[in-house]
Parts: C-alpha cells; sequence; structure tokens
C-alpha cells in the first residue's frame, strides 16, 4: 500500500505541473490572424457530392470553388471558377469559358476535363446534390477551358443550381479510388478543392484546421484570415462561454435565449441574413376534416404569428406572405398577410359544421432543436381555444420524412421547413406543391391542382422573365387560396461574433457557409 | 481456473451472437429508411432505391444478418451510412477516445476513491469524512450532466485554469496514431508539450465520468474497511504492537479492497457505454456519441460495431473481476 501512497502523491505532482504549464503555456499560440469557429457538427464527408448537406458545404466554402457564385447584393449569379457563360436552344445548351490560372491544392491545373469528370461522378454516384441536376444528361469539353452542358430537356432555373455543384481534382479522385468507392472514403477525411484554404488536420467530432493555399489564383493580396479552424462543440451554452471569453470569434448556432444576452455585450455582434428559407405547417388535405377549406383556414387564423416570432424566432425573422420566402425573385407581395383572429377561426368552423372544435390533429414535428418542438406546443395551445385537441409527435426527420410520403400515415399536420438550393423560386413551388412530388416526402400536404402544375411545367421553360414572372406570382396566388399549408414564417439567419471579426456576408444560397476569405481580423485583444 | 476461463470465453462467444442479433432486429425494427438518410433528404426515390441495394439493405432480414456476420469473421465490420468509411477504421478512433476517459476515470476510482473510503473508516465524523458524504451525495444525488456544465462554466468560465473540453487545445494537431490516446502517443513521440496538454484536458472530463462511481467505491470501501477493522485478527494485530499504519495499510485494507475492487472491474464497461453525457458536454469526440448519433441516423452498420464493442469490454471486464476476486481471496476458487 506504500507504493499506492507514492504512486498517488507522483500522480498529484504531474497533474499540478502539467496544468501549471497549461495555463501558462496556452498563451503562445497565435491566433492573430485565424479565424476560430464553433460549430456543432463535424462534416461527414469532404467529397463536394455531398454539398447539399450543409455541414458538409461549409467546409466547401473554404476548400473548394464552383463555376458560379451567387451575390446576394444583385441577386445575380457572378464568374468564379468560370470567366462566362452562355445559354442556347432555349436553356438546353450552357457554355462555360474557364479561368486558365486556376490549380487544385494536390498541384494539378483546373481545366474543362476536371469540371466534366465532377458532372460525370456526381451522376454516376447519383447521391447528394446529384438530385438536383436530373436534366444534365452530357458534359462536353470543348477545349482546355471550355465546357458545355447539355440538358435532356430546357430547364431555365438550371443555371442557379450551379454554385451548389464544387468541382473536384480528377487526377486526385483517381490516385485516391479503392475498391470502387469514387474515392468516397479518401474523402472522408481529405478535401480535393482548388479553394483558397487547404485542410491540414481532421479530427473527427474535435477539429478542423484549414491553413491557406499560397498558390491560391486569387492571391492574398489585402486583407484574409490565413487560417480557420472549426471546432466542433455540441453544446450551445458553452459555444456562447468560448464566445464570451474571447476563445472563438464566431458561433455558429447560438440558442434564441442567448441572442439578447449578445445583443447586451458591447463586444459581441449578431451578423443577420435574410434567407430563402419558409416555415410551415403542412395540412394533409386528405385526411378529414383537412379535405374541407374552411378547416384549413380557420386553422391558419388561429396561429399566433407574433408570438412565434417573438419566442421561436427570437425576433429574429418575418411573417411569410405566401408559399416561398419574401426574398426569392417573384416573390408575390400582393398576398395577404394572415394575421390571428380567432373570432373569424371559429366562426369557419363553425361554417364547416365544427362550431365547437371537437376533434383531434397528430401533429408531427422533428423531436431534435428546439424550434420545432416550440413551435408545435405553440400550435396545440393556440388550437386548444378552438376546442381542437392536437397530439403531439416528436420523431427524427428520416422518419418524419417516411410519413409525409405515405398518404394513409397518421400526422395530420407537419412542422416543416424549405431551404431552397438556388435563387428561383421553383424549386420550393415544385417540390412541395407540385402533384408529382406527392409521396417524395417533400409535397406533404398531399396537395394537388392541375392549374399549378401547368403553370410549373409551363414556368420552368418560359425564357420571357416577365411571363415567367406573372406565372409564378399566380402560382402563389392559387397556393395561397388553397391552404394546403400554414405560412409560418422566414427566418433570419444569426450567428454570433466577436466585434473584431469583419467582411462577413451571409449568402441564402450557400446557406450557413463562411466565406473566410472574404473575412479579415481587427486586433483582437 | 483455465478450465474456467476457457468455459467462460466461450460463453461470450455465444452472448455476443445472441446480442447481435437482438440488435440487428431492434434496428431494423426501428422506424426510419437508412437508405434515405445516406441519399440524401431530397433524393429522388430511385436515387434512395439505388443507395439501398447498394447497401445491400434490399435483402431479406435473415440474408442481411449472415452476410454481416460472415464478414465480421473477416475483420470487416461493413461501411458507415454517414461517413461511407470502414466501421473498423472509424472505431480505431473513436474507442480509444472512449478509452482515454475511462482509464483516466479508473485512475480517479482507484487513487481517489480508495483512499477516501480509507480514511473516511478511520476518521468518522471528521472533516475527511464530511467531505466523503459530500463527494458521495454530488456523486450518486447529482446528473453527470449538470455537474459537468457547472464545472465547465466555473474551472473554465469563472477561474480559466481548465480547458472547457476537447482532448486537445485549439490548434494543436493530434500526434500520429499509435494507440489513440492521445496522452501514450504523445509520450511515443517525445512530444512532452503536447501530453502536458492531452493530460490536462483529460482531467476534467474523466473525474466527471469518475464521480458516480467515486462516490459508490468509496462509500463501498469505507464499508468494508469499518467492518474489517472490527475483526478478532485486527484487535490482535493491534495487541501484538504492530503499527496503526500496518495494521490500517497492509492488514486491513487488503482484505476490506477485494468487494470494491471487484465491483469496480464489473463497471468497466458500464462507464465505456456511460461516456455518451461527458462526451456530449466537454466535447470529447468517443464512442458514446458516436453511436447515439448512430441510432439517430439509422446508421445500423456502426451502431452494431460500436455496441458490439461495447458489450465484448463489459464481458471482459466481468471476468477480469472474477479472476480478480480469485486473486484477492485464496479461498475462492472455480
Amino acid at each position: 500500500m506504500k507504493k499506492l501512497l507514492y504512486i498517488l502523491v507522483m500522480l498529484m505532482l504531474i497533474i499540478v505541473f502539467c496544468f501549471v504549464n497549461y495555463v501558462f503555456a496556452s498563451a503562445d499560440q497565435d491566433f492573430s490572424n485565424t479565424l476560430v469557429i464553433a460549430e456543432n457538427e463535424y462534416p461527414s464527408s469532404f467529397d463536394s457530392v455531398f454539398a447539399d448537406n450543409t455541414t458538409v458545404e461549409r467546409t466547401m466554402a473554404l476548400s473548394y470553388e464552383a463555376l458560379l457564385r451567387f451575390n446576394p447584393s444583385t441577386n445575380e449569379l457572378e464568374p468564379w471558377i468560370a470567366s462566362k457563360w452562355s445559354t442556347l436552344e432555349n436553356g438546353k445548351v450552357f457554355t462555360f469559358t474557364l479561368n486558365q490560372n486556376i490549380t487544385f491544392h494536390d498541384g494539378t491545373d483546373l481545366t474543362a476535363s476536371d469540371v466534366k469528370f465532377t458532372f460525370d461522378r456526381m451522376r454516376e454516384i447519383d447521391q447528394g446534390i446529384a438530385y438536383e441536376f436530373g436534366s444534365l444528361y452530357r458534359v462536353e469539353v470543348v477545349d482546355d477551358y471550355t465546357v458545355k452542358f447539355f440538358l435532356s430537356e430546357a430547364s431555365i432555373p438550371f443555371i442557379k443550381i450551379i454554385p451548389k455543384m464544387y468541382i473536384i481534382s480528377e487526377e486526385g479522385v483517381k490516385a485516391n479510388i479503392s475498391d470502387n468507392d469514387y474515392a468516397m472514403t479518401y474523402l472522408a477525411n481529405h478535401e480535393l478543392g482548388s479553394g483558397p484554404y487547404v485542410l491540414t488536420s481532421f479530427a473527427p467530432e474535435q477539429q478542423a484546421i484549414f491553413s491557406k493555399y499560397d498558390n491560391y489564383w486569387k492571391g492574398w493580396e489585402g486583407n484574409h484570415v490565413e487560417k480557420v479552424i472549426w471546432q466542433y462543440i455540441k453544446e450551445s451554452s458553452t459555444q456562447r462561454l468560448l464566445l464570451e471569453k474571447g476563445d472563438v470569434d464566431i458561433i455558429m448556432d447560438p440558442s434564441p435565449d442567448d441572442l439578447n444576452a449578445f445583443r447586451d455585450n458591447s463586444d459581441i455582434k449578431l451578423a443577420e441574413g435574410t434567407t430563402f428559407i419558409e416555415d410551415y405547417f403542412h395540412l394533409r388535405t386528405t385526411h378529414k376534416p383537412l379535405d374541407d377549406i374552411r378547416v384549413r383556414k380557420a386553422l391558419a387564423l388561429a396561429y399566433d404569428y407574433d408570438a412565434h416570432i417573438a419566442i421561436v424566432l427570437g425576433g429574429s425573422g418575418t411573417q411569410a406572405q405566401g408559399p416561398i420566402s419574401s426574398s426569392m425573385i417573384f416573390h408575390n407581395n400582393t398576398l395577404p398577410i394572415t394575421h390571428q383572429d380567432m373570432a373569424k377561426a371559429k366562426a369557419l368552423l363553425a361554417e364547416a359544421g365544427y362550431p365547437n372544435g371537437g376533434f383531434t390533429f397528430k401533429l408531427a414535428y422533428t423531436g431534435i432543436g428546439e424550434q420545432d418542438q416550440r413551435t408545435a406546443v405553440l400550435f396545440q395551445s393556440n388550437l386548444a381555444e378552438l376546442g381542437i385537441t392536437v397530439d403531439l409527435m416528436g420523431m427524427t426527420w428520416d422518419y418524419m420524412f417516411d410519413m409525409e410520403q405515405d398518404e394513409n400515415s397518421e400526422p395530420d399536420i407537419y412542422v416543416e421547413h424549405f431551404y431552397s438550393n438556388s435563387a428561383d423560386p421553383d424549386s420550393g413551388l415544385r417540390d412541395i406543391y407540385h402533384s408529382e412530388s406527392r409521396g417524395t416526402g417533400s409535397n406533404a400536404s398531399w396537395y394537388q391542382n392541375p392549374k399549378v402544375d401547368e403553370l410549373l411545367d409551363s414556368g420552368i421553360v418560359e425564357m420571357d422573365l416577365v411571363k415567367r414572372e406573372m406565372d409564378y406570382k399566380e402560382i402563389q396566388k392559387i397556393i395561397a387560396e388553397d391552404v394546403p399549408s400554414i405560412f409560418i414564417s422566414n427566418p433570419k439567419y444569426i450567428i454570433a461574433m466577436r466585434n473584431y471579426v469583419n467582411g462577413y456576408r451571409y449568402n441564402p444560397v450557400n446557406h450557413e457557409c463562411i466565406f473566410a476569405y472574404d473575412i479579415y481580423l481587427d486586433e483582437k485583444p | 481456473m483455465l478450465k474456467f476461463i476457457i468455459r467462460r470465453l466461450l460463453f461470450m462467444v455465444f452472448i455476443m451472437v445472441g446480442i447481435s442479433i437482438l440488435l440487428f432486429m431492434i434496428m431494423y425494427k426501428l422506424p426510419g429508411d437508412p437508405a434515405r438518410t445516406a441519399a440524401g433528404i431530397r433524393a429522388k426515390p430511385e436515387q434512395v432505391e439505388s443507395v439501398r441495394r447498394q447497401l445491400g439493405l434490399d435483402k431479406p432480414l435473415h440474408i442481411q444478418y449472415l452476410t454481416y456476420i460472415n464478414n465480421i469473421f473477416r475483420g470487416k465490420l461493413g461501411t458507415s451510412v454517414l461517413t461511407r468509411k470502414p466501421v473498423a477504421s472509424e472505431l480505431k478512433v473513436y474507442v480509444p477516445a472512449s478509452f482515454e476517459l475511462v482509464l483516466g476515470a479508473m485512475l480517479w476510482v482507484i487513487f481517489f476513491g480508495v483512499p477516501l473510503g480509507v480514511f473516511s473508516a478511520l476518521k468518522p465524523g471528521k472533516l475527511v469524512d464530511i467531505f466523503s458524504r459530500f463527494i458521495t451525495a454530488l456523486g450518486m444525488g447529482m446528473p453527470v450532466f449538470w455537474i459537468g456544465l457547472i464545472a465547465q462554466m466555473f474551472l473554465y468560465g469563472k477561474l480559466n485554469i481548465l480547458p472547457f473540453g476537447g482532448r486537445l487545445s485549439m490548434g494543436l494537431i493530434p500526434p500520429p496514431n499509435v494507440t489513440g490516446l492521445y496522452t501514450l502517443d504523445a509520450i511515443f513521440m517525445r512530444d512532452f508539450n503536447l501530453f502536458k496538454d492531452a493530460f490536462v484536458h483529460l482531467l476534467l472530463p474523466s473525474f466527471i465520468l469518475a464521480l458516480p462511481e467515486l462516490a459508490f467505491i468509496s462509500r463501498l470501501t469505507q464499508n468494508s474497511m469499518i467492518e474489517v477493522l472490527q475483526m478478532d485478527y485486527i484487535i490482535v494485530a493491534r495487541a501484538k504492537g504492530l503499527s496503526e499504519k500496518r495494521v490500517v495499510w497492509i492488514h486491513a485494507l487488503k482484505n476490506a479492497f477485494s468487494a470494491p475492487m471487484t465491483m469496480f472491474s464489473m463497471q468497466i464497461g458500464m462507464l465505456l457505454g456511460g461516456t455518451i453525457l461527458v462526451e456530449s458536454i466537454f466535447s470529447w469526440g468517443g464512442l458514446g456519441y458516436l453511436i447515439f448519433q448512430g441510432i439517430l441516423i439509422r446508421d445500423f452498420p456502426m451502431v452494431m460495431g460500436g455496441t458490439l464493442v461495447i458489450t465484448f469490454v463489459f464481458m471482459v471486464s466481468n471476468l477480469f473481476a472474477d479472476i480478480l476476486y480469485c486473486y484477492l481471496d485464496p479461498r475462492i476458487s472455480y
């Protein structure tokens, strides 16, 4: 037992020695030009095919680039890897001319062959972002710096999805294929991009470190951060603590409860971005009594939208006006904005034969995360005033998606959100309200309207922008009148950062991405 | 003894097969579609079906199970639905992380919990006994999640004497993977700065993980010591003129030690399976959170692989406890 005591004393000495060293040594690292970002989820891959996953796309924004980028200031696409582009044959052929001085991190030149390879690989893997490029059937290399895209059918919105396809090194992929896996195993821990930052270290669940790529084609003149550290921290309370102490520069997941504390903190600022996101209650139009439009309208009048904005969104967002985000092009701003009106709701229910409510709905929401839970509870309490009982069903998103695909599934109402991958209204309206989307999960209300289908099918190939705008506004008007969904809100995207962080700009197409190349830091205290 | 060990090892195989069948059926019955998870939420139905075929999820359940078992015998635990990496290579990263946490917790229990129990038995009603009761109340009465967050806020947030979490300080690159334990791998690399950093990061999470066990073991040690100190042979030892130190640390503790140590050995597997809360609070990145995430996204291969590892460790620790008991008390034989 003496030995036990000696070991105990030794351990105590080691503990004291190490922690004294730690307290003094931890100041030695230089973070003056390093951007440290706290995030709650690490990327499952660095493969550009999975850019539909926001966690993966965040790393894309550092290490990869696309042919074009969406500029939120102008609402237009701007050149990136491609210096110019054109459309032929009424939106069936797209030609891109590439910049000539771009290299990948593996040292190879970025040419048209890499662009073709990226899209061919994506179509062969047929996962991730591939679903957005369903109409693309062939990519042709014209010369080293010119590439043509051929679509099976004309699609005006196609060009707007290009910013989501990040170009990958063909040689890099081919050198790292194992067991015919398209190098997916290699890309789980490595990247093969041409972007401004190189992934230098990745410890899953811990951190990812990106260092500046010295041969980046846009150069390093001016102010840019030189290193980016993504620190993976699960708890939002811990993220908040780190930000307040100045140990991280940006946190990606501030909870609504933290926002007010940050507003009162002079060292921290909030960066708000206007998104293309819309929050909904999708009402299963094939279930009684939701097949009665009067009941659906009554439910829409029952919800407390003001409380939703104040409590659920923490004040960061606006009430929705129709089925698409108010910031989306062709948004119909003549549509009425619904306000809570219990008297009108009761009158409508009475007209429908339910003067005292007297029925029960099952409401499904994703159980992880507070926002949907609060939304569901708020609606439950609102409907209780009408004599309607709501049974809440919290579940994982994939289980909820299964139920949305099944016409006979239990839930009558779904709390849902739509995140658009492009700056075009077509994907949101088509995915959620075209009759062909019934059974895919996106059209959770199982809505169908032949006029809406007709306008969507003609709108996607309409070259005349004025006509296209009129058609899409008409679509929104019809959907708003049919009330297959309650259009709740357009949330803003908020991150919190230290005051010395400059240059951040939210991009609604690359939601939650931080383009660190545009960011520079004042002197850190 | 050898026959006993061989019997137990064979029994372990039987248990592992049973657990794998049960787990397979539970995962299969859980709602949700792993093919959908892998393909992406907005993938078209035909894309989801293509992924389902790639992952072998279109085959009958018994074929899927037999394929899985066949692969285990060839050293393959399948491919993660989320990361698309072999499960075995993922476990090589995450299991050592949890193991390092558990090892740290074990050291806390042995070198802090046991002496605390001994001293509180020797000095009833005194400060050390009061402190021991406080630790017991804290460890057994308060949720780990709550204690962890409070400790983090106080020791990192207010006093800034310990890191918030993680296995290393921000910006430090982990050592090359030899054992997967950053402390040991840093020693192998002879990078003592990295060792110090990894060690200090281990202190708080391992203590929080150890707290319930520490409380339990210290209490058990205290009760065992009180019982043993009242035995006749202790009175004889004192009457013979042996020093109190020798009476307590040589004669009494050895006999009082067996119950707490065997109980603790059995708890090792449970410690490994219970790391998820500590890993979540301290952003540790270990097996517990990996399995939890796997359940949420229906990553069947990951959940199966991780759970089988925990099951295996649990059974080995039980076997070790039985062997240890035999060693500590020669009267016991199998």
